[in-house]
């Protein structure tokens, strides 16, 4: 059943077993989970089943850190939540994601990959992504062969294309029809309310932007509001304790982190591979790769460092214009219809692709393809892991969004860290490349000078993690390794705000592993 | 705009060396008692782009002053004789020297791009002799 709680009586209850507060890939893939089961669940949304740009200015924030793209724009409040605007990048963290590394203070998750595996097959199924291959067999099954880069240096990996799926397209019919699940709309949970100790969530307040109320009363919670939000709705339900709820540690929102992402470099192809038919986006009979190298763990530990991974995309500024520019040139230089300063800037995009121009022309004139390979300009761009660093955070701002809620106050930064992981990363990639003869490759001028700032050069990439992150320890962490909240009996959370740390890989995949892995905990344990 | 255009066709001709046959002798080739190394002009011939391998060397140069000079560069080059040298032998050589170089992490930045020590070193010489050759 769907409801929409405008249309709702005034300070309606809503009573249930389980209560999951957000419905983009956690909630919804958690909610499958409970389809015929004997427990009822409500799932909790504040937008609606379209996009609104009302709904969506709630997700503004004040940005005191590293600048970010607009909230606005990379958080959706809608049935389906992000996955409304998701690329379906499907990726697995490697075995070391999960392992403390000495090097980096606050490392290390307390579960092994192992324990997510079963969970990782599970999700694909929810994503509809029917490739369980992401390592280098990717290249067997496609009889391809790959140049013999080091192991000991970079390691090759593979991104899938998944469908992209729009959680709240494909499964909302299943969820209106389910006898045992109701999903609640325009409903914005204002705070947690919970018992005298604060070791007992009571229920959670709901309200609409155009004020009505409403109340959810639960066996149990789960947080599934995204890496911002999650933080944020446990500091702005502070009726109990005054730093918010599950914050005795002090570290809801702390320890926040993104993939920062840049363009590194670049390659000259040298050799007679053709790296852009590997190492570039390719469709295939197994689907649609994104191919990648990362860091070594032999590597990482050596220099010790982060993960990060390099992918290779076509520049197509600097390649395959040219051809077509000059068509074009002539063509409307022949209707005269050519302005001066359009044909000085289409003579600027022919000139800079003379290489280009010159091979195409002789491979028309002989009528065959030439001997000479292809060899595009390739873009080096960079997704790095980030180190978890407590300054790094969200908090809650003294603006106010129009339900009278504290807006979240975001403070991302980075450290030196991140970027002697590209340095690291980067020479590792031409010394192979080179050794190999594949290519020449090129740093980016901020990689090496430092009277750059090169903070500068790096964007965000809307994965927010770790701001509810997993340790055992209540004093490192917010949740345990079951995602329940230290402390609290009856709250947990999924999503990638559990991450205690994030490797290079898309988050989507690991936090619908944790998201499936958590509702067999409730299942088992919990509800039952 | 022009000498980056220039410099990165160059970049891109020097691993696809190609051998061709020339045999023209060239007055003046500095020798250095110290090594054994190929004439110039067998050098330069290792090159699709001999013009753009000399903006290469001359960037190297100005950023790499304790290279030069021509002997000391060909010395470091060519550290192991090979008496006669001939194209083939050249060209085996340079790509070991390469491949060794990358392997050895013996590299040298040029405006960002990460060359190998030897070609790098084999623009340099391309770069200072190009009028002895013209």
């Amino acid at each position: 059943m769907i409801q929409d709680l405008r249309y709702c009586e005034d300070d309606m209850l809503f009573e249930t077993d389980l209560c999951l507060i957000g419905t983009g890939a956690a909630g919804i893939a958690i909610a499958r989970e409970f389809l015929g089961s004997k427990f009822k669940v409500c799932l909790v949304e504040s937008g609606g089943l379209d996009l609104d740009p009302t709904i969506q200015k709630l997700n503004e924030t004040e940005d005191s850190g590293l600048p970010r793209k607009p909230h606005t724009e990379t958080r959706q409040r809608i049935f389906g939540g992000a996955t409304n605007h998701w690329t379906g990048l499907c990726g697995l963290l490697s075995d070391h994601d999960f392992d403390p590394h000495s090097w980096i203070p606050d490392s290390g998750w307390p579960i092994k990959k192992t324990e997510l595996d079963v969970y990782y097959e599970k999700a694909l199924e929810v994503c509809q992504d029917r490739q369980r291959i992401f390592d280098s067999r990717v290249w067997e099954l496609l009889n391809k062969t790959a140049p013999p880069i080091s192991r000991s240096k970079l390691q090759e990996f593979f991104v899938h294309y998944s469908p992209s799926l729009r959680f709240g397209q494909t499964y909302r019919q299943v969820i209106a029809d389910a006898k045992n699940i109701q999903a609640v709309l325009h409903a914005n949970v204002t705070s947690l309310d919970a018992n005298q100790r604060a070791t007992h969530v009571k229920g959670a307040s709901l309200r609409t932007l155009s004020g009505k109320s409403g109340r959810i009363r639960a066996r149990v919670y789960v947080l599934c509001a995204g890496g911002i939000d999650n933080a944020r709705l446990m500091l702005l339900s502070n009726g109990v304790e005054s730093y918010g709820l599950g914050n005795r540690s002090n570290v809801v929102g702390r320890f926040f982190m993104d993939h920062p992402r840049a363009k590194v470099g670049e390659v000259i192809q040298s050799g007679h591979v053709p790296l852009h038919n590997l190492y570039c986006d390719f469709e295939s009979k197994l689907g649609r790769f994104r191919p990648g190298l990362a860091l070594s763990y032999m590597l990482q530990s050596k220099e010790r460092v982060l993960n990060c991974g390099l992918y290779l995309w076509r520049n197509k500024d600097a390649d395959s214009r040219g051809p077509q520019e000059v068509r074009t040139l002539l063509k409307r230089l022949r209707n005269g219809d050519l302005t001066a300063s359009e044909f000085s800037s289409q003579l600027d995009l022919v000139v800079r692709d003379l290489d280009r121009i010159a091979w195409d022309l002789s491979r028309r004139l002989t009528g065959t393809e030439s001997a000479q390979i292809e060899r595009p300009r390739l873009d080096v761009m960079c997704i790095l892991e980030q180190a978890p660093v407590p300054s790094s955070r969200v908090m809650l701002s003294e603006r106010q969004d129009a339900l009278g809620l504290r807006r979240a106050k975001v403070d991302w930064r980075v450290t030196e860290l991140e970027k002697r992981t590209v340095a690291v990363g980067m020479k590792a990639l031409a010394l192979e490349f080179g050794r190999l003869n594949l290519g020449r490759v090129h740093l980016e001028e901020w990689i090496s000078n430092d009277n750059l700032d090169w903070t500068h050069y790096l964007e965000d990439y809307n994965h927010h993690m770790g701001t509810t992150r997993m340790a055992d320890d209540p004093n490192k962490g917010v949740v345990n390794r079951d995602c329940q909240v230290h402390g609290i009996d009856n709250l947990f959370i999924a999503g990638s705000s559990v991450f205690p740390t994030s490797g290079h890989i898309n988050p989507t995949l690991t936090l619908l592993a944790l998201a499936l892995r958590l509702a067999d905990r409730l299942k088992e344990k919990v509800l039952r | 705009m022009r000498n980056r255009r220039r410099f990165m066709v160059g970049l891109a001709s020097l691993p696809l060396a190609i051998m061709v046959d020339q045999t023209r002798v060239l007055p003046g080739i500095p020798r250095s008692s110290h090594y054994s190394a190929p004439n110039l002009q067998m050098l330069w011939s290792v090159f699709e782009n001999p013009e753009e391998a000399r903006v290469v060397g001359y960037r190297f140069l100005k950023l790499y002053q304790n290279e030069g000079p021509l002997g000391s560069l060909m010395s470091k080059i060519f550290r192991i004789g090979h008496t006669p040298w001939n194209e083939r032998l050249l060209r085996a050589y340079l790509d070991t020297r390469k491949r060794l170089d990358f392997e050895n992490a013996d590299v040298v930045s040029v405006d960002g791009w990460v060359l190998s020590a030897t070609e790098a070193r084999v623009c340099a010489v391309v770069a200072l002799t190009g009028k002895e050759i013209r």
